[in-house]
C-alpha cells in the first residue's frame, strides 16, 4: 500500500513515519499539480490538504484522506497527531477494498416519451431533430393533452391553438417518431440503456376515416365532456386527423357504421407491442384534484357549482352566460386535508376564468375569493388588469357553499374588512389544485414529494452520476405554464439526449454492497433507504445501482453487516477507530457535506481547539456505527461528538435523523452502562459553524 | 481403535446445558458408544487430579459449558486447554457470558451483597459473605475467589468451536459430534450453526411487510401478540434479525419473541449495539422530540440488547462499578 505525502510547498511539516515493510510512502511538494496515477485496484492513503479538493484531483482513487494542512499545521497541532492520524488511515484502507468500477451499457438509443401533451411533444420533436428515434405514446385517441381542453391560455387569453397546433406541427415533421394512440405502458424491465417496454392500444373503433362528421349525426349517445357536449364518437382538431369512439360510453348501436364512407370496426381488438428504448421521458401531465371531496363546497351537489375546466368549457363553447360569478381559490389546496401543498398555476387559472367572463359579458359581476393572490412574476399585470376591469377581490377562505331561494350563497370571511360576507352568484369556480398521474411514477420507479417528482433535496433530483436514464417533463415534474412547461420539456430532452448520445456510462462512486451469504433478508434496511434503492427480487436483497446514492444508511443499520458500503466497511473503520483513539480524546465523527466543513473553516477562522480531539470524516450522520462509538469509548476517549447537517437539510435526506435514533438509544444504552450519556452528542453544525464546533470539543474536553 | 477421550465441564452456568445431553435420547447411547468419558461432573465421578495426570492433548475434545467468572472456573479451563486437542464453548454462557454474564452490571460485593443479604428469603444480620479463606477451628477453609467481571470461554482460553443456544439444541449437538467424529470441521472458529439470521428460516418473516416502520417500541410482556405477525412488525422487540439462525425459531414458535441466545452473525462484534442500531433506524418518525420519547421507552436496554451477550460486547461491563 501506499501512502502518498504532499506538504503543501513546504507549509506542512512531517512527522517521521514508519508505517511497517508493507507501507511505502512518497513524499511530494505539490500533489494538487502533480497527475499521478493511481489505480483501480488500489487502496492508498492520501496526507495533505483538504479531501473536498484532493477528491476532485483524484476522483477515482481508492483513498483516505488525512488533513494534515486543516487538522495540524494551520490549528498547530503536534506532528505525533498527524503520525497518529496517518497511521490509522493506513489501518482503515488496509482493511478496506477497493470501489467496484459500475458500467451500463446504453445498448438502445431509442427514446420513449409517455403523454403527447405539449410537454411529450416538444421533447419527441427535440429529440428526434437531433437525429434520435423517438416513440411518442398517448393514453387517449389525439394529441394535445391538457392545453388541448381549454380554451385559452393566460395570461393573454390566446386561443390555445396558437401554441398546440405549431408544435403538433413541428413534430410531425421532425424526422423519426413513431406514434401510438390510446396507448397505456403494461410492463417494464431493465434498466438505464437498456429497457424493455410492453404497450398495449386500445381500439379506437375507427379505422379508415375522411373527417365527413356524419357520423356524429347519427350517434345517439351524448357525453359531456368537462363541459363540453359531444358524442361517443368524436374529434379533437389536433392530429390525427381523424374521429375515434370513446368506447366508455359507446353503446355499439351501429349507427355510425352505416353512414360512413370510411372503416369503422366495433369489435376492433386492443393491440400489444414491445419496444425497448435506452432512457424514457415521463411527460404524463397533471390532473385536476377531485374537488367533490371538499364537500362543503357542494361540488355536483348543488347545481351551478362548477370545476374550473369546466367552467371555461362551458364560458367558451356559449352553454353558460352567468351574470355573477365566485370564482373560489385554493378549493381543497394548502390544506392538510386535500392537498398540502400549492399547485402554483391556478391563482393564473382564476385570473384567466374571471377575465374570460370579462371578455365576454362585461357587465357580469365576478368576485375573486382568495386567502392569497401568487400571482409571481410579472403575471401580477394580469391581476393589476383584472382589478382595473372590476373584479372584486375578497381576502377569504370560504366556508360554506349553499343555494338559498334559487340562489348560491357562497360564505365567507373578508380579512381586510374583518366582516362576514354571504356572497350571492348564480356560477361557483371551484378553482382547485393538481395532482400527477403517479401510476406511470409507480410503474418507473420515480420518488414522489407528495404527488409530484420535485424533491426539496438539496442533493439533486436522485443520482447525478448515475442516471437512471428516466427523466420527466412538464406538468408532470410540477404544474406550470405553458412556456414553463416547455422549458422544462427541452431540460428533459437535453438530459435524455447527452445520455443517449454516449455508449455506455462509467462510474466509481461508492455503493452498498450485500453479502448474499450473510444476509437474512430480515427487510430491515429497506424501508431506511431514501432512494427506494432496497428490493427484495428473488428472495434475494438487491441494490438498484441506478438508484444507491452511497448514504450507508442501510449498512448502518443491517443487523448482519451484510450490507456495506463500498469504502467506508464496517471493519476499515473499525480498525482506523481502534489505532486512532487514545486515552482521554475527543473522536469527532463529521458528516462530510457539513460539520467536516466546519472543521476545515475552524483552521481559516484561526480558532483554536484542543490537541486531543480527533477528527474523521464519513459520508454521513446516518452512516455512523453505534458500535464503533462504542469502541472509541472503550479505547478511552472522553467523548464522540457526531456531526452533521441539521433537520431536513442532510443531503441524503434523512440520514441524520436516522442518526438522531440511534444515538437516542445509544444514550440510554451507555447509561446503562454506567456512563454519562453526554459522552456522546450528535450535533448539527452547518458547515461555517466553525466556532460551534470548537466550542462543543471544549465542552466535551471538561 | 481407541476411543476418543472426552471432556464435558460446566463452569457458570444453569445445568440447562448438561440437560440438553440428555435431551439426546437415543442419541445419547451413540455418543456413549462411540466416546470414552474422562471429565463430566454433573454425571460421572472423576476427579480433577485424573485430568491433571493425563498427557497433554491426550483428550480428542472438551465441552466446556459456563461463563468464567472464578478462579476455579479458569483454572479448569486452562487445564482442559492444556490437555485437549478441541475446546467447544458449549452454549450461550460460554460462548457470550450468557445471562451469568448480566452480573457485570455489578460488582462482587453488589453481587454478594443482593445474594447473601439483601434478597427477601436471606436472613444475615452479621453481614457474613463467602471468603477465599476462612480460618476455623478445624483448620483453614478455602472457596475459590469470585470475580468482580465474569468472562466469556474465549477471554480466558483459546476456543476451537461455538455451539451456539440456550441451551444448545439436539441437532446442533449431534452435528457437531458427528463433525468431530469424522474430522470435517468447518474453519476454527467457527459457530456450528447457520452463517445468517434467525429471520431467514422463521416463518413469520413472510409476514413481515417490505417496508419496516414502527411508531412505538412495545414488550412481549405488554401485549398480546399475534402468534402468526413477525413481532418486530408489530414493534416487539425481536433479536431475530441480530441472531443467528439454526435454533428451529424455538422461542418464536411458542410465540416469544427472540432474545439472542444463539449471539451474532460472523461479522458482528457487538450484537447489541448492531441489534440497537437496527431498530432505532425503522422508527418511523421525525421530529426529534417525538423520537426521544420514543427512545425512552427502551426500558432495561441492557436486558434487552444484550441479554445472553453483555461479556462479549465491545463495553463488557457497566463503568465505573
Ligand atoms: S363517418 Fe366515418 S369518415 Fe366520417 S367522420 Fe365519422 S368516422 Fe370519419
Ligand atoms: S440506504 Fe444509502 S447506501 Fe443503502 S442502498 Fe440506499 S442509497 Fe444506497
Ligand atoms: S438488513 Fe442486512 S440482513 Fe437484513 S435484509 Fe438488509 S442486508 Fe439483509
Ligand atoms: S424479526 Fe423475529 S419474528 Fe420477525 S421474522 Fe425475524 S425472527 Fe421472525
Ligand atoms: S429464538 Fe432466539 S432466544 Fe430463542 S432459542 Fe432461538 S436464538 Fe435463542
Amino acid at each position: 500500500m501506499r501512502v502518498l505525502t504532499c506538504n503543501c510547498h513546504g507549509l506542512i511539516k512531517f512527522p517521521e513515519l514508519d508505517l511497517g515493510p508493507d507501507v511505502k510512502i512518497e513524499q511530494y511538494d505539490n500533489l494538487c499539480k502533480l497527475k499521478l496515477d493511481i489505480g483501480a485496484d488500489e487502496t492508498v492513503v492520501i496526507a495533505g490538504c483538504s479531501p473536498n479538493l484532493l477528491e476532485g484531483i483524484f476522483p477515482n482513487a481508492n483513498a483516505e484522506f488525512v488533513n494534515l494542512l486543516e487538522h495540524i499545521t494551520l490549528v498547530n497541532h503536534s506532528p505525533e497527531k498527524a503520525e497518529q492520524l496517518i497511521v490509522a488511515a493506513v489501518a482503515k484502507m488496509q482493511n478496506t477494498p477497493p470501489v467496484k468500477t459500475k458500467v451500463f451499457n446504453i445498448k438502445s438509443k431509442n427514446a420513449l416519451v409517455i403523454g403527447g401533451g405539449i410537454a411529450g411533444i416538444e421533447v419527441a420533436t427535440q429529440l428526434s431533430k437531433n437525429g434520435l428515434p423517438v416513440v411518442l405514446i398517448e393514453k387517449t385517441p389525439f394529441l394535445g393533452g391538457t392545453v388541448s381542453k381549454l380554451d385559452r391560455l393566460y395570461p393573454e387569453g390566446t386561443p390555445y391553438s396558437h401554441t398546440l397546433m405549431p408544435l403538433i406541427n413541428k413534430l410531425q415533421t421532425s424526422g423519426n417518431v413513431t406514434q401510438f394512440f390510446n396507448t397505456e405502458i403494461t410492463d417494464v424491465t431493465g434498466r438505464v440503456g437498456d429497457y424493455k417496454i410492453k404497450l398495449k392500444a386500445k381500439p379506437r373503433g375507427v379505422v379508415e376515416c375522411i373527417n365527413c362528421a356524419n357520423c356524429i349525426d347519427v350517434c345517439p349517445v351524448e357525453v359531456n365532456d368537462a363541459g363540453k357536449k359531444r358524442k361517443a364518437i368524436y374529434y379533437i382538431p389536433t392530429f390525427p386527423d381523424m374521429y375515434a369512439i370513446d368506447f366508455d360510453t359507446c353503446t355499439k348501436c351501429g349507427e355510425c357504421v352505416k353512414v360512413c364512407p370510411g372503416k369503422i370496426d366495433l369489435e376492433q381488438k386492443a393491440q400489444e407491442s414491445d419496444i425497448d428504448s435506452g432512457a424514457i421521458v415521463v411527460a404524463t401531465g397533471l390532473n385536476w384534484y377531485d374537488v367533490s371531496k371538499v364537500e362543503e363546497y357542494g361540488y355536483a351537489r348543488l347545481e351551478g357549482v362548477m370545476k374550473t375546466l369546466e367552467f371555461e368549457r362551458a364560458v367558451a363553447s356559449g352553454a353558460l352566460y352567468p351574470k355573477k360569478v365566485a370564482i373560489v381559490y385554493c378549493a381543497g389546496s394548502r390544506d392538510s386535508k386535500h392537498l398540502p401543498y400549492c399547485s402554483k398555476i391556478c391563482c393564473l387559472l382564476g385570473l384567466k376564468e374571471a377575465k374570460l367572463v370579462k371578455d365576454r359579458f362585461p357587465d357580469a359581476e365576478v368576485y375573486v375569493i382568495a386567502m392569497d393572490m401568487r400571482s409571481y412574476g410579472t403575471y401580477e399585470y394580469l391581476y393589476n388588469t383584472l382589478r382595473d376591469k372590476g373584479v372584486s377581490f375578497i381576502k377569504g377562505k370560504p366556508s360554506e357553499i349553499h343555494r338559498r331561494n334559487g340562489i348560491l350563497v357562497v360564505k365567507t370571511e373578508d380579512l381586510f374588512t374583518n366582516e362576514l360576507l354571504e356572497v350571492e352568484v348564480d356560477t361557483v369556480v371551484l378553482n382547485s389544485g393538481f395532482v400527477a398521474d403517479t401510476i406511470t411514477f409507480d410503474k418507473f420507479n420515480i420518488k414522489l414529494n407528495g404527488d409530484f417528482p420535485v424533491l426539496f433535496e438539496n442533493a439533486g433530483l436522485g443520482n447525478y452520476e448515475l442516471p437512471r436514464g428516466i427523466f420527466t417533463a412538464g406538468a408532470a415534474t410540477f404544474p406550470g405554464s405553458v412556456s414553463e412547461t416547455l422549458i422544462d420539456a427541452r431540460k428533459a430532452s437535453y438530459s435524455a439526449l447527452s445520455l443517449l448520445r454516449q455508449d455506455k456510462i462509467e462510474t466509481r462512486i461508492p455503493q452498498a454492497v450485500v453479502d448474499e451469504d450473510l444476509c437474512s433478508v430480515c427487510r430491515m434496511c429497506i424501508g431506511t433507504c431514501p432512494y427506494n434503492a432496497i428490493s427484495v427480487v428473488d428472495d434475494k436483497i438487491k441494490i438498484n445501482e441506478e438508484l444507491c446514492m452511497g448514504c450507508g444508511i442501510c449498512a448502518i443499520t443491517c443487523p448482519s453487516y451484510a450490507s456495506q458500503l463500498e469504502g467506508w466497511n464496517h471493519s476499515g473503520l473499525y480498525e482506523q477507530i481502534r489505532a486512532l483513539v487514545k486515552e482521554g480524546d475527543v473522536l469527532a465523527i463529521m458528516c462530510r457535506w457539513s460539520a467536516y466543513n466546519a472543521t476545515e473553516q475552524a483552521a481559516h477562522d484561526k480558532l483554536k481547539y484542543p490537541e486531543n480531539v480527533k477528527i474523521i470524516r464519513v459520508p454521513c450522520t446516518g452512516a455512523v456505527d453505534p458500535s464503533h462509538v462504542m469502541l472509541a469509548l472503550r479505547n478511552g476517549a472522553r467523548g464522540v461528538l457526531i456531526g452533521g447537517c441539521y433537520p431536513d437539510a442532510c443531503h441524503y435526506a434523512r440520514g441524520n435523523f436516522r442518526a438522531k435514533a440511534r444515538e437516542q438509544i445509544l444514550r440510554l444504552n451507555l447509561e446503562a452502562l454506567g456512563m454519562r450519556k453526554d459522552r456522546v452528542r450528535l450535533e448539527w453544525i452547518g458547515k461555517d459553524e466553525a466556532q460551534k464546533f470548537a466550542d462543543i470539543v471544549y465542552e466535551m474536553n471538561k | 481403535m481407541a476411543k476418543p477421550l472426552v471432556a464435558f465441564y460446566w463452569c457458570a452456568s444453569c445445568g440447562g446445558c448438561e440437560e440438553s445431553v440428555v435431551d439426546l435420547a437415543e442419541d445419547l447411547l451413540k455418543v456413549v458408544d462411540a466416546v470414552e468419558f474422562r471429565l463430566f461432573p454433573v454425571a460421572m465421578d472423576f476427579k480433577y487430579s485424573d485430568v491433571e495426570a493425563l498427557p497433554d492433548k491426550a483428550l480428542a475434545v472438551s465441552f466446556i459449558n459456563g461463563a468464567i467468572r472464578t478462579e476455579e472456573q479458569e483454572h479448569i479451563a486452562k487445564l482442559l486447554r492444556q490437555k485437549s486437542q478441541l475446546i467447544v464453548a458449549y452454549g450461550a454462557c460460554a460462548h457470550l457470558g450468557g445471562i451469568p454474564g448480566l452480573a457485570n452490571v455489578a460488582n462482587r460485593k453488589e453481587v454478594f451483597e443482593t445474594a447473601y443479604k439483601n434478597t427477601a428469603s436471606t436472613v444475615n444480620p452479621k453481614g457474613i459473605y463467602p471468603q477465599t479463606v476462612t480460618e476455623t477451628e478445624y483448620g483453614k477453609l478455602t472457596l475459590p475467589e469470585i470475580y468482580d467481571t465474569v468472562q466469556t470461554l474465549d477471554q480466558t482460553i483459546d476456543v476451537d468451536y461455538y455451539l451456539p443456544g440456550c441451551a444448545p439444541p439436539p441437532d446442533l449437538i449431534m452435528n457437531a459430534i458427528n463433525a468431530i467424529l469424522e474430522g470435517k470441521l468447518p474453519p476454527k472458529g467457527s459457530v456450528l450453526t447457520s452463517e445468517k439470521a434467525l429471520c431467514e428460516t422463521c416463518e413469520r418473516n413472510k409476514t413481515k411487510p417490505d417496508k419496516l416502520a414502527i411508531k412505538d417500541i412495545k414488550r412481549i410482556s405488554e401485549v398480546k401478540a399475534d402468534p402468526e405477525k413477525c413481532f418486530l412488525a408489530e414493534g416487539i422487540i425481536c433479536m431475530g434479525p441480530a441472531t443467528r439462525g439454526g435454533c428451529g425459531e424455538r422461542c418464536i414458535n411458542a410465540n416469544m419473541p427472540c432474545r439472542g441466545c444463539f449471539g451474532p452473525t460472523k461479522e458482528v462484534k457487538d450484537m447489541g449495539a448492531r441489534f440497537l442500531s437496527g431498530l432505532a433506524s425503522i422508527i418511523d418518525v421525525d421530529d426529534e422530540a417525538e423520537m426521544e420519547k420514543i427512545a425512552q421507552s427502551v426500558i432495561d436496554p441492557i436486558g434487552l440488547f444484550y441479554m445472553y451477550s453483555l461479556p462479549s460486547s465491545i463495553i463488557n461491563r457497566k463503568q465505573g462499578v
